[in-house]
């Protein structure tokens, strides 16, 4: 598990990171999201000891990383932007990263390599950006490491192969209890991926939640009554948003699926449907709720 | 702290398979430049090789901060920075596996140079080389490269890019050493002045020898055109510094703000220190040549230029700031503290008389030398001191006696009573001197120390050089027996001739400098007699060997008479019947019969000038007189 206490972290007068508080738990793939420049990046930087942080405290499993080299071992990170040693072949990569990690799974690298079909031998400077990124994600899978830390890495990746890296992934969170922590500034690619989300804003985590608990609890309602209503009518209900356009209306509401549909089928309505929401429309209602313009928050 | 617990050698090897194509570069560039130095370099017998060697001082500067580019240039840039950092190693371990693997590279850089020199010397004959040198070579070069490799890793800890963290490794190294030459005015020759009764001073310059370390002696010598010479204090304070330094680098570098990359230093108040002590040497060098009002301007107009190519240098860009005020006043406060220790310098004044001295010792010998060879301050003849005040008495007055007119001077040791010793040229009156000789040549133990200077104890610890060759086997064996057999029996060499030009060179390595005795072939006859006819074998043999048909070859000769001045006033050139003469001449020399020595100098051949002794003197003549090439030439070319 990790645990993030009031950290904060200031680039000269510019404050970054503000008493930020998170926990991740073991087992998870937790998505960081937020705007550019929101600090996501320095907040993974922090936690894998690149950066040093100006106060606060971050215990992974319950001990400090600050200069615990042992630790480290359990961590990898790949950043947004990618390094290899000039003139490296993915396979010199590889025995690098078995260099520095204990646990690095050759095999299992030579195996990744094939399903994505990435020559070993080829120098990683001939190689598109998608393919470069694919490197390091299988070189960083196959460190065996607890926590994974993945910076945007997914960002730019073609829908086949985030697939395949997903399904890789999964089977790496099954097999081997990983902790995945990936970033993005886009809602969309973490949607599918990650089961938590974190919302960077302001040097803080301003909301985070399950998705599933966002996806189950919020929903869109569209109901038509026979006689003239308003959001008065629906006391009962935890609306997020209400438009009404001519006798329809379109509700956002939060809370138990099945009680709402109940409480709404016993008004006798013309129209009565239930929408799922994207993620992202989820986000900017909760964003309202909690006064922030979705926009402001995530460019 | 167990620095051996702290080495990754996984890390360490793979930091150096990165940069392999830098590495083989910097590995081999030092003893590539080096042999090519020493190949091309034909110009007689070379002095140590520490002293001579530019391609092992121009590394001392440039391989650590290669190196330390190298290993530690990942944190110059962001994307690398992530990576490393994201590493399972902390910080501590990166920098101590980087430091041992610097400085195991420093070492195999220096073993393959050592060697390298060893082995060319065996193809060069007029290259000095002994284990001893190479040894102290190897070490010295190690412990040199290690102190600015140490340094420039700090450099590297609190810096954003590689110029400043030359401009840091700079500071470290020059500023302090440099501050206190330029407080002192330059002033390398301490003034000592010894006072004529009659009022007149006599100036006696002191070689101030230097306890800095290597970096800022190569750098000083060079302007001051001194050898070189290692000091024990010099080292030793490099072996402290390199501990302080490594442990300063560590500290600093678990510190480091690993967000600073690129800008040239996190701080923006850390950037105008550097700057602003950047700024020391440059009004140090414009004040002290130029004290004037004029010298304010300039100094401030240079540092005008010099704030923006500074920031134009390190952070790429450049914005006039109010800081620039401050810069003016460092600037001006910097010229005037110059100004006022010049002044102080130049009115300080140290007066000893005859009554400050405790001691003296001399070289005799030194009297009939406008220029003594040998580094001869360690000499047991010098260090041999003489507190009989009577001999004491007589060297001052020798002094206070000097002519201008015929001038001569003394090598010595003077200690005073304060516990200061001053060596130097004493200005000399020969009447005096001759005094002294006949008092110190009462002094039996003065005579033995004498004798140890002169005596070959280990004849593998010394290189003999006679008729511009190296001379090994039976020959040096003869050689050693006959000068020590004559050293025993010898009182001083003052009674014999010392005019150069026929002697053994004896070179010998010891305190970390190379040495010369030169033994003068008029010590003994049978010295000279075995001697002359080496000499003839030797240039039979080099004759052999050069190509008389080359196209561009020049070739000359002077002939003079033994012990005199040349012989008539011309240099024949080309001179191919001496050449052919020589050939055909016998190589057994008469020495009880007139000598003739004939000098050919070979233009293409490394250190193509050698004798020839006949006593042939008709022969010698008549070639000389029915010549076809005899050409009048100026004075100029008549001595050599």
């Amino acid at each position: 598990m990790i645990e993030i206490r009031g950290l904060t972290k200031s680039y000269g007068k510019k404050k970054v990171l503000d008493k930020l508080n998170c926990n991740i738990k073991t087992g998870s793939i937790y998505g960081l999201i937020g705007a550019n420049g929101a600090g996501k990046s320095t907040l993974l930087r922090i936690i894998n000891d690149i950066f040093k942080k100006d106060e606060g405290n971050i215990l992974i499993d319950g001990k400090e990383v600050e200069h615990n080299q042992e630790l480290k071992q359990k961590l990898v990170f790949v950043p947004d932007d990618l390094y290899f040693f000039p003139s490296y072949t993915l396979k010199d990569m590889a025995k690098f990263y078995q260099g520095m990690y204990k646990k690095f799974d050759m095999k299992y690298l030579e195996e990744l390599a094939g399903i994505l079909k990435l020559n070993l031998n080829e120098k990683i400077q001939n190689f598109s950006k998608g393919m470069k990124r694919q490197c390091s994600l299988i070189c960083a899978i196959a460190t065996n490491a607890d926590y994974m830390f993945f910076d945007e890495t997914f960002d730019g990746l073609d829908p086949v192969v985030r697939n395949l890296m997903k399904r890789i992934l999964a089977k790496q969170m099954e097999s081997k209890d990983t902790t995945i922590i990936m970033t993005s500034h886009n809602l969309r690619e973490l949607e599918d991926i990650c089961d938590n989300l974190g919302l960077l804003y302001k040097g803080g985590i301003l909301f985070e939640s399950e998705v599933d608990d966002l996806k189950t609890n919020i929903f869109k309602v569209q109901i038509s009554l026979r006689e003239d209503f308003s959001e008065k009518d629906f006391e009962k209900l935890n609306i997020l948003n209400f438009k009404k356009t001519g006798s329809v209306a379109t509700m956002i509401v939060k809370g138990e699926k099945e009680e709402y549909e109940e409480y709404l089928k016993n008004k006798n309505p013309l129209i009565l449907d239930f929408l799922t929401l994207t993620l992202e429309e989820i986000f900017i209602y909760e964003m309202e709720v909690l006064g922030y313009e979705f926009n402001e928050v995530i460019q | 702290m167990n620095l051996m617990k702290l080495f990754n050698k996984n890390y360490l090897k793979q930091n150096l398979k990165k940069s392999r194509t830098g590495l083989g570069i910097t590995i081999l560039i030092v003893p590539l430049l080096t042999v090519l130095v020493m190949i091309n370099n034909s110009s007689g017998f070379r002095s140590s090789v520490i002293i001579s060697n530019i391609i092992s001082m121009l590394g001392m500067f440039t391989i650590p901060i290669a190196i330390s580019k190298m290993l530690f240039g990942y944190v110059f840039k962001r994307k690398s920075v992530d990576f490393i950092g994201s590493m399972p190693l902390s910080r501590k371990t990166i920098f101590v596996t980087n430091l041992i693997g610097g400085i195991l590279v420093i070492v195999f850089i220096q073993l393959l140079t050592s060697i390298s020199i060893g082995i060319t010397s065996l193809f060069l004959d007029n290259i000095i080389i002994n284990m001893k040198m190479l040894i102290d070579f190897f070490v010295l070069g190690v412990i040199s490269y290690t102190f600015v490799y140490t340094a420039t890793n700090i450099g590297m800890a609190i810096s954003g890019n590689l110029l400043t963290q030359i401009a840091v490794t700079m500071l470290i190294l020059f500023l302090i050493p440099f501050t206190i030459d330029a407080v002192n005015g330059f002033d390398f020759y301490n003034q000592v002045e010894f006072v004529k009764e009659d009022g007149q001073n006599i100036e006696i310059g002191l070689k101030d020898y230097q306890n800095y370390t290597m970096p800022y002696n190569f750098v000083r010598n060079f302007f001051i055109n001194e050898s070189l010479a290692y000091t024990t204090s010099s080292i030793v304070r490099m072996l402290i510094l390199i501990a302080i330094y490594s442990v300063i680098g560590i500290i600093l570098f678990q510190k480091r703000k690993m967000e600073n990359t690129e800008e040239a230093f996190s701080n923006v108040y850390v950037h105008l220190l550097v700057k602003g002590l950047t700024l020391i040497p440059i009004v140090a060098i414009v004040t002290l040549t130029n004290m004037s009002v004029n010298g304010l301007s300039l100094v401030i107009a240079i540092m005008f230029i010099y704030y923006y190519i500074y920031d134009m240098i390190t952070k790429r860009k450049v914005k006039l700031r109010i800081e620039i005020v401050a810069f003016i006043l460092t600037t001006v406060v910097l010229f005037g503290t110059f100004n006022f220790t010049k002044s102080m310098n130049n009115k300080k004044i140290k007066i000893y008389t005859k009554e400050d001295i405790k001691s003296i010792g001399i070289i005799e010998n030194s009297i009939y030398y406008s220029s003594y060879e040998n580094n001869i301050k360690d000499l047991e003849e010098i260090n041999y001191q003489f507190e009989n005040q009577d001999i004491i008495d007589e060297f001052y007055k020798g002094m206070k006696n000097f002519s201008y007119i015929s001038p001569v001077e003394l090598y010595g040791k003077i200690k005073l009573k304060n516990g200061k010793e001053v060596f130097s040229k004493f200005p000399m009156n020969i009447e005096n001197f001759e005094k002294i000789q006949k008092m110190i040549k009462e002094d039996k133990k003065y005579l033995e120390a004498k004798k140890r200077d002169l005596e070959i104890k280990n004849n593998n610890e010394y290189i003999m050089v006679l008729n511009n060759s190296k001379i090994n086997g039976e020959d040096k064996e003869k050689l050693v027996k006959l000068i020590n057999k004559v050293v025993s029996k010898q009182n001083s060499l003052i009674e014999h001739s010392m005019i150069s030009g026929n002697s053994i060179d004896c070179y010998y390595y010891e305190n970390h400098d190379l040495k010369k005795i030169k033994i003068p072939l008029s010590l003994d006859d049978e010295l000279k007699s075995f001697a002359m006819n080496l000499t003839n074998k030797l240039t039979k043999e080099k004759l052999k060997n050069i190509n008389l048909d080359e196209k561009g070859l020049y070739t000359s000769c002077t002939i003079k008479e033994l012990e005199t001045e040349p012989k008539d006033d011309y240099v024949r050139r080309r001179s191919k019947e001496m050449i052919e003469f020589v050939k055909n001449a016998g190589e057994n020399v008469d020495i009880t019969r007139p000598i003739y020595s004939i000098s050919l100098y070979f233009s293409k051949v490394i250190d193509g000038t050698i004798t020839f002794y006949t006593n042939d003197i008709k022969e010698v003549d008549r070639l000389i007189d029915s010549g076809k090439d005899i050409i009048n030439i100026p004075d100029t070319y008549l001595k050599y």
